[in-house]
């Protein structure tokens, strides 16, 4: 079964359709990238499987998103779904706290309260994250005293801490140097035994080096998707051979 | 037009190769020269040429390195760059193999070279093999590469021919051995270069296409 | 080359206005510490610094002048008023931040701009008029106490605590909340348990604000609080601060007195000048 089904998904703010009629299966245990120019949908696309467009004004959706066959947003209450889908974003975000409570707040806000169990579960998650021996020994330190990479790694095990199905990166390392960006792709690759990860990403030498499938979007469609490797050798479309050759922007 | 830059430096990796074809075909001209009109002139400019396609190849196979460094091509770029560097290499071996024809007509005192016409037959097939791979790369024509994959049973037949003819020829008089050995060694050059010459094509066929010949059906 | 040399004279114009602006902030501010010092400091040797502080009798007919009851009040009554301000007005900012749909807050944020601009006599009197009574009804007595005087207090400092926590709220990245939200957690929580605490700084800074404007406090307090120059004795009995003891007796006061209160000005001087170095010290710390 896949783990998302999603069915002529149409999106507008206000008048503007961000996205137009968008279907897409996404299989489980995959890393899946979306690549495209700027503004043509991937991060909408992105922010509405995990139902985060909800906080923007104005924006309406017609078309189905199923999660396991459930419909998010008939069959589903929204925190349970972000619960389920997890996400990283562009900009490392940890919390103005310790690393300890960072990684703590999605399972206390979910009515863990025990210490040990909460001791666990950071560790886990931080090892998860391949960063708990950098930060075994300052857990109660503050997490903005990290470097961006470090930062990165701190949310994405604050993710796993609530232990999702799903994790969302909406372009994870473009704000990152070169070598943490190769830390986080290897994470990703870890990670996708045991989760599906979905990645937006400008850095299509990032798409090829660790996705799976690739979908290409160009103003709110989907012009291919389909195994990455194909798509960059032999793409299907000739839009899509003029972006991933660098012919257009 | 974005990545004029990169357009740029795959119009020079164009040029470099049809340079590399004309050294080719050029390299086998004068072999055939020196056999067939035993001209020593032109035995030496088929060692020099040799010489001159060894340094090409290097100077092409770093714009095609540079290239892959610098440009992270995808898709068609990737397959062309690609097989510009596979191209190369078989062109390389062209070169040797004129070279090592020229060598042997050293030792080809006869004036008369009685299997002449099949002989001169497999240089000119040959030559027009290298000539139209190079240009099917060029021109990105799919079924110029095809007809070059296709002309290598021309240069096949031509030499069973030659073979037979030699036999006979050894039979008849035993004391024309090296001459007809020498003769049989240099036809077997020409045919390893028709072989080349369909390698070549069968990459020009990958770059277009993404498969190569024996898997397309 | 003309106009490089006339727009250097304007340039230097402009310099020395700004400076001369400058100096006079500075000299006024001067000024005033000079005449505070000047007279206060020498009157409290003549009192006798400790006897002045920590004196607990103030008669300024049999020459004592002990403040410490004043002080204590001053504390108290501050205390109170932040008991009272802080976390209705913590709340009503958060409210008005994050919660309050946006037809109401085009009501409620004028509101409480008007509440700030409300002179403290007219605090004062509606203090008198309404809570006063209130007070007579619910504990007996008088009405006036520390507890009115703190009530009031309270809800003259909500707009500045209000104000600085909704500003303080509204300036956390709003990457903290989504960050929260994609957690699963819900808007109450990422709010309170993430908002908040982020905006901790800033909302001390207004806390320490609504001190200073608390501690500052004459004409309402005085029309409220009972005004007894004992040692407080309880919430329900009256109080007296230390500026509700310079507005009261300064009509009539004379030589040794008169410095005496000043003196007492000093003395809230002080206390302004610290917590204006607690804002600073809060500030300084948020920027790391």
């Amino acid at each position: 079964m896949n783990k998302f089904s999603v069915t002529d998904l149409t999106l507008k703010y206000g008048d503007f359709k961000a996205l137009k009629n968008v279907s897409l299966n996404i299989a489980a245990n995959e890393i899946t990238s979306f690549i495209g120019p700027s503004g043509c949908g991937k991060s909408t696309f992105l922010k509405t499987l995990n139902r985060m467009n909800d906080l923007v004004e104005g924006c309406t959706i017609t078309g189905q998103v199923l999660l396991d066959g459930k419909d998010i947003y008939n069959d589903m209450d929204v925190n349970t779904l972000r619960k389920t889908v997890g996400m990283v974003f562009q900009k490392p975000n940890p919390f103005p706290m310790s690393i300890y409570d960072n990684v703590a707040f999605g399972p206390r806000a979910h009515g863990i309260r025990s210490k040990s169990q909460l001791d666990e579960i950071v560790e886990t998650s931080l090892k998860q994250a391949a960063i708990w021996d950098e930060l075994k020994n300052r857990l109660k330190k503050s997490a903005l005293g990290l470097s961006g990479g470090q930062q990165q790694r701190l949310c994405i095990a604050r993710a796993l801490a609530v232990q999702p199905d799903v994790l969302l990166m909406d372009e994870p390392t473009s704000a990152l140097d070169p070598i943490s960006t190769l830390k986080i792709e290897e994470l990703a690759l870890t990670l996708k035994k045991d989760y599906t990860i979905i990645i937006v990403t400008h850095n299509m030498q990032q798409a090829t080096r660790i996705s799976d499938k690739t979908a290409f979007f160009l103003m709110g469609e989907i012009i291919e998707h389909g195994p990455t490797e194909e798509l960059f050798a032999m793409p299907k479309d000739q839009r899509t051979e003029d972006y991933i050759t660098g012919r257009f922007g | 037009m974005m990545r004029s830059r990169f357009d740029e430096q795959l119009d020079l990796l164009n040029l470099e190769l049809i340079k590399l074809g004309a050294l080719c075909e050029e390299a086998i001209s004068a072999a055939a020269k020196a056999l067939l009109d035993n001209d020593a002139v032109m035995r030496d400019r088929a060692i020099a040429a040799e010489r001159e396609i060894d340094q090409k190849e290097n100077e092409i196979e770093a714009i095609c390195l540079r290239l892959l460094l610098q440009q992270h091509p995808v898709a068609k770029d990737l397959r062309l760059i690609s097989s510009a560097l596979k191209m190369i290499s078989d062109m390389e071996r062209i070169g040797d193999q004129a070279q090592d024809i020229a060598e042997i007509t050293r030792f080809i005192n006869e004036k008369y070279i009685s299997n002449h016409k099949n002989i001169a037959d497999m240089a000119r097939a040959t030559i027009k093999m290298v000539t139209d791979s190079v240009e099917s790369f060029v021109q990105k024509d799919l079924a110029l590469a095809r007809s070059v994959e296709a002309y290598d049973d021309v240069v096949d037949d031509l030499f069973k021919k030659v073979r037979t003819d030699l036999t006979r020829l050894i039979r008849q008089n035993p004391d024309q051995g090296d001459y007809c050995l020498d003769l049989l060694m240099i036809a077997k050059y020409f045919e390893r270069i028709g072989d080349h010459a369909v390698n070549i094509a069968g990459w020009v066929v990958f770059s277009l296409t993404g498969r190569h010949t024996g898997e397309l059906t | 080359m003309q106009t490089a040399k006339k727009s250097k004279i304007k340039e230097t114009l402009a310099k020395t206005g700004f400076f001369i602006a400058a100096c006079a902030s500075i000299a006024a501010v001067a000024i005033i510490c000079l005449f505070l010092f000047a007279n206060g400091i020498p009157a409290m040797g003549e009192i006798g610094v400790f006897k002045f502080l920590l004196g607990t009798s103030w008669k300024p007919l049999n020459n004592s002048f002990g403040i410490f009851p004043m002080i204590l009040g001053s504390i108290y009554v501050t205390a109170g008023a932040i008991l009272i301000g802080v976390p209705a007005g913590v709340l009503c900012a958060v409210f008005m931040a994050r919660f309050c749909p946006q037809k109401l807050y085009r009501v409620l944020k004028p509101a409480i701009d008007l509440l700030a601009g409300i002179p403290s006599i007219v605090y004062g009197f509606f203090g008198l008029m309404v809570v006063v009574p209130l007070m007579q009804d619910i504990f007996g007595g008088s009405g006036k106490s520390m507890l009115t005087a703190s009530l009031l207090l309270g809800i003259m400092i909500l707009p500045t605590i209000i104000g600085v926590t909704e500003t303080a709220l509204r300036a956390v990245p709003e990457n903290y909340y989504e960050g929260a939200l994609a957690l699963g957690a819900t808007h109450e929580q990422s709010v309170f348990f993430v908002l908040l605490p982020a905006a901790k700084s800033g909302i001390m800074a207004g806390v320490v604000l609504g001190i200073g404007r608390a501690i500052g406090e004459a004409m309402a307090v005085s029309i409220v609080a009972g005004n007894q120059a004992i040692m407080p004795r309880g919430l329900l009995k009256g109080v007296r601060t230390l500026t509700t003891n310079i507005v009261l007796e300064m009509g009539y006061a004379a030589d040794l007195h008169r410095d005496a209160l000043i003196a007492t000005a000093v003395v809230l001087f002080v206390f302004i000048l610290l917590i204006n170095l607690l804002f600073n010290l809060l500030k300084g710390r948020d920027k790391s």
